[in-house]
């Protein structure tokens, strides 16, 4: 348990073990993990889909971002979509960050084509209540939750549908009396109906940075002065109102702006080289 | 190549997201920088098709390529031969605000030399179909658009 990089373990009982986890219901026997055990202190959970829209992305990016930097221990479940999203933000931000896995803590899962699971040993942490070179089996993810809501002081989630596993997240969350906290979504997109359900039950909204900045004081988990939320970019025009609240295709926004595809092409060109949007691997363009 | 379409439209989806950056990742820039335009055809939904205007027949089209030849004939260059260096630069006739756009775009988008050229080539090809001596700042923009997709 000296040797961080060669991993870890930590029994229940021992004085490493975190406080917050025995608190929560059904704390695991044994954690096992690589890199700082010392991050295992209360944190904020980022999570949200795999199957995440650039919207989701975004927004975990800019959360998960903006609290790592000032010290939080961004807590999420390495999937693809929102959690790596909250992860390579958290440690593009130079903060610490936690994986929690359903796979062992050496396992690559999924294939770490990145190498994000590398960099989060490194200057992170990933645990897991199961040992060396357990593979990911689906039953192990609904478990793993629980773990996420435990080592986290509040759970904000990003964008869920309903069921879903980040919704069981919330609810496990609930049930360790951590606080609940979600990013309003499209109505339009049932991808979003468990992160809009959260909020109409009660979950604080968070819909810029200062409100993270005032939920965090209040936990006293950051003491960053609230209300700095950072512009977000400007609509000039039409197209850039579109594309910011819905990423669309030229030939879509064409039809619903009622031109032509070419004068969309020409104007989104020039609102990707202001930054205004980025074009996204599937045709769209949308948020950067 | 794969096609996983995108949004709502899941029964149509033929491959997963992660399949398809495997893909496009074994693609290497110097393919990429030999395709002039990358364009996506979508599958069209059937209400638009039938609320759709009277679009451009095949002969129109064909009228219209034969009149951009014919444009460029008249300055003085050769449709068929493929423009590139001093000749290319010269055929643009680009001003100063239109090499401040194309320095930012082969900047933003980490573009080759191969790269800048093909964009050049598509621009004046865009060019010529308005009927345009020089390449102006909308057909830069328009060729940025056809570029081939990054991993």
């Amino acid at each position: 348990m000296i040797d961080s990089r060669a991993g870890w373990r930590i029994d229940r009982g021992d004085a490493a073990y975190p406080e917050c986890l025995e608190s929560s219901p059904h704390p695991p026997e044994i954690l096992w993990g690589m890199g700082d055990p010392a991050l295992l202190r209360p944190g904020l959970a980022v999570i949200g889909a795999r199957r995440a829209t650039p919207y989701g992305l975004s927004c975990a990016r800019m959360f998960a971002g903006w609290a790592a930097a000032r010290g939080v221990v961004v807590v999420s479940g390495g999937a693809v979509g929102c959690d790596r999203a909250a992860h390579e933000a958290a440690l593009e931000a130079g903060g610490p960050t936690v994986a929690v896995l359903g796979c062992g803590p050496d396992v690559d899962y999924p294939r770490d084509a990145d190498g994000l699971m590398r960099r989060i040993r490194e200057s992170g942490a990933v645990v897991a209540e199961l040992p060396w070179g357990v593979g990911p089996r689906a039953y192990h993810f609904p478990k793993r939750n629980r773990l996420i809501a435990g080592l986290a002081r509040a759970v904000l989630v990003v964008e869920a549908a309903l069921p879903s596993g980040t919704f069981s997240t919330a609810v496990h969350a609930l049930a360790a009396d951590r606080e609940v906290w979600a990013v309003p979504g499209s109505v339009l997109y049932s991808g979003c109906r468990g992160s809009n359900t959260l909020l109409s039950q009660g979950a604080l909204p968070i819909c810029d940075v200062s409100d993270l900045a005032t939920a965090l004081d209040r936990l006293g988990l950051c003491a960053d002065a609230p209300g700095t939320a950072p512009a977000l970019p400007r609509a000039t025009d039409r197209l850039a109102a579109a594309l910011l609240a819905d990423p669309m295709r030229p030939d879509d926004a064409a039809f619903a702006l009622r031109t032509d595809v070419v004068t969309v092409l020409r104007q989104v060109s020039e609102l990707e080289q202001e930054g205004v949007v980025r074009r996204y691997p599937d045709g769209r363009y949308g948020p950067p | 190549m794969p096609v996983r379409v995108p949004g709502r439209r899941r029964q149509a989806r033929t491959c997963s997201d992660t399949d398809r950056t495997r893909y496009v990742s074994r693609l290497g820039g110097p393919l990429l920088d030999r395709i002039d335009v990358c364009l996506r055809v979508d599958r069209v939904d059937p209400a638009r098709i039938l609320a759709a205007r009277a679009s451009e027949t095949t002969e129109m089209v064909a009228q219209r390529v034969a009149r951009c030849r014919a444009f460029a004939i008249d300055q003085g260059r050769d449709p068929s031969r493929r423009l590139g260096g001093a000749d290319l630069l010269r055929a643009c006739s680009l001003g100063r605000s239109e090499r401040a756009i194309l320095t930012g775009m082969a900047r933003s988008y980490h573009l080759s030399g191969r790269g800048v050229t093909r964009l050049m080539r598509v621009a004046r090809t865009v060019a010529d179909l308005s009927g345009c001596a020089r390449v102006e700042k909308e057909h830069l923009l328009e060729a940025a658009g056809y570029r081939a997709w990054q991993s």
